[in-house]
């Protein structure tokens, strides 16, 4: 009867499968000293894998908001800046207003500086900032604000129609500015060309009126252009086939502020604003006029002839949860009264009013100054705040990155001095286990016999 | 004449020395080999002679218990390869190369254009985010697809092997059989017996039932005849391509299913029940997490009708060939492989990245941006998009992830799914390696050779054999004596 037996393949296989276990530790401990994160961390972490993958979407997130964050504030501080200038311009030359004389030497100086004034307030609001202008609202990739006088010569709206198949019975409808529809019937004209001369001697001949008409030399479609030389005039009209329903063709409608502040003094007073009879203005039609038709020139509808801004601002998201909106755009009230006040200095025939009246427009244009600088504080203000939320945002997330870095490394890492402590052990280990091996080679009892 | 009694006797004992010296040579010599079981030469004396019998050191017990650890540490084994391969589809958390990784950039990416819609650099940006998102969950599939062929091929062999030990097994039984009842020694055999069914308890889970004649008779752990008196044939057809809506086949004995859903007699353990399992269910259920992670993004992307008509949802970033429309739950199957980014938002493919910020891509009727695309600063659609990547949505239940989750959240549940599965897999190997040595460890002490044993033995046969030799020469010398005197 044996107590206890043990095999000699057991007694030599000891060492070996104990031996493969710590090479295999030695390994991943080697492993995790020099990188310091776990050898395999999904093995590691098992279940908990989700959690440290969620922490590194959120710190991605996080990244992210700050990178866009640092252009949205350099957005706004750009922004700040352009509405600092136009302020202090404002500011400015309301003082030299309030200090000149009126008379007629000086005033030229000060409409000229209105003009610059208008001019450089109108490139501040072109500002474009790495490829965006800034106050362009959402329409963020075209020019927020027309130049003064349009830039282009073309004032006359247009429209171009296309034609084809014509026959006796077709009919060309048009409407300039609004006036009621006039209709062109083809009698015996087949060409464009042919259609051409036709409108053009009806309208010689006043049967029709408003248009004058050409060939597109590419298109070879039948353009009406409005004969109003201000151009602030658009064009409508169709192609109805004898056969077939009409297909109406809107008009580009060409406006400029400059034509629109000149339409709108010539209707109110009926003489342009380079025409001698403008001394002739009262104080009070001067004061209606500017209430009146010109305000409405700033406001709504019109302003677009100014501006091509979108009232809708960028919305940007600066951190997980908040949303700003981080942009100004140039259709706000500060900037109309600007331009506004900048226009009654320049535009309006200041050296050819009568004393009173020009005293009258002057002084309009002092209060309209003062409500516009009022108008750009309130729009920085606006822009302080919301920079103010970014920049709190940008701190509170630069804490909220430290702490989910320092969440994955407590998933992940490993204590380098206690990986050290394993390599140690266990390459201790793995030399007894050698030295056991080649102890147990020589363990034979046929050595001792 | 007790002299002639004697000297028999010392011979018989001569006789004996003899053959114990044998199973002592035959001891020695398969003291390496695992398989070998201890020889013992039992010595009988009946009459005063001196008899060997050769038994064979067994222990039924602790057999069973070896090869029920065996099969238990193949089938995990077989797992924990297979989970190993699939964990590459997560790789290194630190890698962000896991559909997790991915979908959060996608976000990051989304965000960031979202700040600025006008920049084409960061809806270039997004594409790309958005491509690498597809792309990750094609390659996921690709490699659960590759996986699931890899192992029905594994099934194959294993099948064959199993069919071959079958084969190899009844020769070795039926010689121990034969042997047995010629009354020759069959220590050889059996042990060559036993290393067959050591070696069958790895591809599959064996019970093991003697019979009387040394007869052994086979049965897998669910009860179905491997082997009875004749092999049992295992049958099994490879499938050569696999896609996720393709099935392997099933594994027969005797026409019996032992493998797949709804099998009457399911194999519990071994190899094959680790494949089968690897096959059928780990990576199936994988692929549905995939899967289901495709639908909601195309979900989340989706374009709404903008007018009043109120039109069905269409994809939108996120599409897949021949789309009619937004999938429900569940995901259809192998959605996760042919997801891709569409192509009207890749200019690479002749698409407008604005599509991206304005919608539009299935027609104006789903365009977001209200002036029709030019509010190049429009951001509504992207912080919704962004916002519908973190909204709770409805998923499919049956992946165990409840009713409801977000596309980033199930991203990360699906690789902390995969994970845990192969962590407890690697836990159990562990566990079942360990229990393994312990088992083959006692075994080997119960039924295998102790060389300096036999040594020890050795000499004392040496001396026993001496002992008799000098009694011969003893009695020789007496009986001489006897004769001179008698002469």
């Amino acid at each position: 009867m044996r107590t206890s037996f043990v095999s000699t393949l057991a007694l030599w296989n000891s060492s070996k499968t104990s031996l493969d276990k710590m090479q295999t530790g030695l390994v991943k401990a080697n492993k995790e000293l020099v990188t310091g994160r776990d050898a395999d961390v999904g093995l590691k972490l098992g279940y908990k894998t989700g959690q440290t993958l969620s922490l590194r979407q959120d710190r991605a997130e996080i990244d992210a908001l700050i990178d866009s964050n640092a252009s949205i504030l350099l957005r706004m501080k750009s922004s700040t800046t352009a509405l600092d200038q136009v302020r202090t311009n404002g500011d400015k030359f309301m003082d030299a207003l309030i200090a000149t004389p009126l008379n007629s030497s000086s005033l030229t100086t000060v409409m000229y500086q209105a003009r610059v004034n208008l001019q450089s307030m109108v490139s501040s609001m072109n500002s474009n900032v790495g490829g965006q202008y800034i106050f362009g609202g959402i329409n963020s990739q075209e020019k927020p604000l027309n130049d003064y006088s349009g830039g282009t010569p073309t004032l006359r709206a247009a429209v171009s129609i296309p034609v084809s198949g014509l026959s006796a019975g077709d009919v060309i409808r048009f409407g300039v500015g609004g006036t009621p529809e006039q209709v062109f019937t083809v009698t015996g004209e087949t060409t464009v060309d042919a259609l051409v001369t036709s409108i053009n001697a009806a309208v010689a001949a006043t049967t029709l009126s408003g248009v004058e008409a050409s060939r597109d030399p590419v298109t070879g479609n039948l353009v009406l252009k409005s004969i109003d030389l201000m151009g602030k005039t658009d064009v409508t009209g169709s192609f109805t086939d004898v056969d077939g329903a009409g297909i109406p063709v809107e008009g580009s409608v060409t406006r400029s502020p400059q034509a629109a502040v000149a339409s709108a003094f010539r209707s109110t007073f009926g003489f342009g604003v380079g025409d001698a009879a403008v001394s002739t203005i009262t104080p009070g039609d001067m004061k209606t006029f500017l209430d009146g038709s010109f305000a409405a020139l700033f406001e709504g509808s019109n302003w677009q002839d100014w501006s091509n801004a979108s009232s809708q601002n960028i919305q940007s998201k600066i951190s997980a949860t908040e949303k700003v909106e981080a942009s100004t755009n140039a259709n706000g009230q500060g900037i109309q009264k600007m331009a506004m006040a900048y226009t009654m200095i320049s535009e309006l025939g200041l050296d050819r009013l009568g004393e009173t009246t020009r005293e009258a427009l002057v002084s309009k244009a002092l209060e309209t100054f003062s409500e516009a600088t009022t108008g750009v504080k309130t729009m920085q203000s606006k822009l302080g705040a919301v920079q103010e939320k970014v920049e709190e945002a940008d701190e509170r997330m630069s804490l909220q990155k430290d702490i989910l870095d320092a969440k994955v490394i407590h998933l992940e890492a490993v204590d380098p001095a206690e990986a050290k402590i394993r390599v140690d052990r266990l390459m201790t280990q793995i030399q007894t286990s050698y030295s056991l091996t080649a102890q147990l080679r020589t363990m034979s009892l046929i050595n001792y016999l | 004449m007790s002299l002639s009694v004697a000297y028999n006797t010392a011979r018989s004992s001569l006789q004996a020395s003899q053959s114990q010296m044998a199973v002592v040579s035959r001891n020695t010599a398969g003291a390496s080999d695992p398989s070998y079981s201890r020889k013992i030469g039992a010595l009988t004396t009946t009459g005063g002679f001196a008899r060997i019998t050769v038994l064979r050191a067994s222990d039924s017990a602790l057999l069973s218990k070896m090869l029920e650890t065996t099969s238990s540490a193949a089938t995990q084994k077989a797992l924990l390869e297979g989970l190993q391969k699939l964990s590459v589809t997560i790789g290194d958390t630190e890698l962000d190369q896991s559909p997790a990784a991915r979908m959060g950039a996608l976000n990051s990416a989304l965000q960031q254009y979202a700040n600025a819609p006008d920049n084409p650099d960061l809806a270039q940006a997004v594409v790309k985010a958005a491509t690498e998102m597809a792309t990750s969950l094609n390659d996921a599939t690709a490699t659960v697809q590759a996986v699931r062929l890899e192992t029905d091929g594994q099934v194959g062999d294993s099948v064959a092997r199993i069919n071959d030990l079958l084969r190899k097994y009844e020769k070795a039984n039926n010689q121990v059989m034969s042997g047995s009842a010629l009354g020759a020694d069959v220590s050889d055999s059996m042990d060559q017996r036993d290393s067959l069914i050591a070696q069958l308890s790895e591809e599959i889970g064996i019970t093991v039932v003697p019979r009387a004649g040394h007869d052994v008779a086979l049965y897998t752990d669910s009860g179905v005849p491997l082997f009875d008196r004749s092999p049992r044939t295992v049958t099994f057809s490879r499938t050569t391509v696999f896609g996720p809506a393709v099935t392997g086949a099933d594994v027969l004995i005797d026409g019996i299913r032992v493998t797949g859903p709804g099998a009457p007699m399911p194999l519990n353990s071994g190899n094959l029940a680790g494949l089968t399992q690897l096959r059928d269910d780990v990576a199936v259920a994988y692929q549905e997490q995939l899967d289901e992670i495709a639908r909601t993004l195309v979900e989340a992307f989706a374009e709404k009708d903008q007018t009043a008509a109120a039109k069905a949802d269409r994809p939108g970033i996120f599409t897949y060939p021949a789309a009619t429309g937004v999938p429900g739950t569940p995901a259809p199957t192998g959605l996760a492989g042919v997801l891709r980014v569409n192509s009207a938002v890749n200019p690479a493919e002749g698409g407008k990245f604005e599509l991206i910020r304005d919608g539009g891509i299935n027609g104006v009727d789903y365009t977001y941006n209200p002036a029709g695309g030019a509010n190049a600063a429009f951001s509504g659609r992207l912080s919704g998009l962004v916002d519908a990547m973190s909204v709770q949505r409805p998923i499919n239940t049956g992946l165990g992830f409840g009713p409801q989750s977000s596309l980033l959240s199930l991203a990360s549940s699906s690789g902390s799914w995969l994970e845990a599965t192969r962590q407890s897999a690697h836990q159990r190997v562990e566990y079942q390696t360990t229990l393994l040595g312990h088992a083959s460890e006692a075994l080997s002490n119960a039924t295998d050779v102790n060389m300096d044993d036999e040594t020890a033995l050795m000499l004392q046969l040496e001396k026993s054999y001496s002992a008799s030799a000098k009694l011969l020469s003893v009695i020789d010398q007496m009986l001489k004596t006897l004769l001179s005197v008698v002469g």
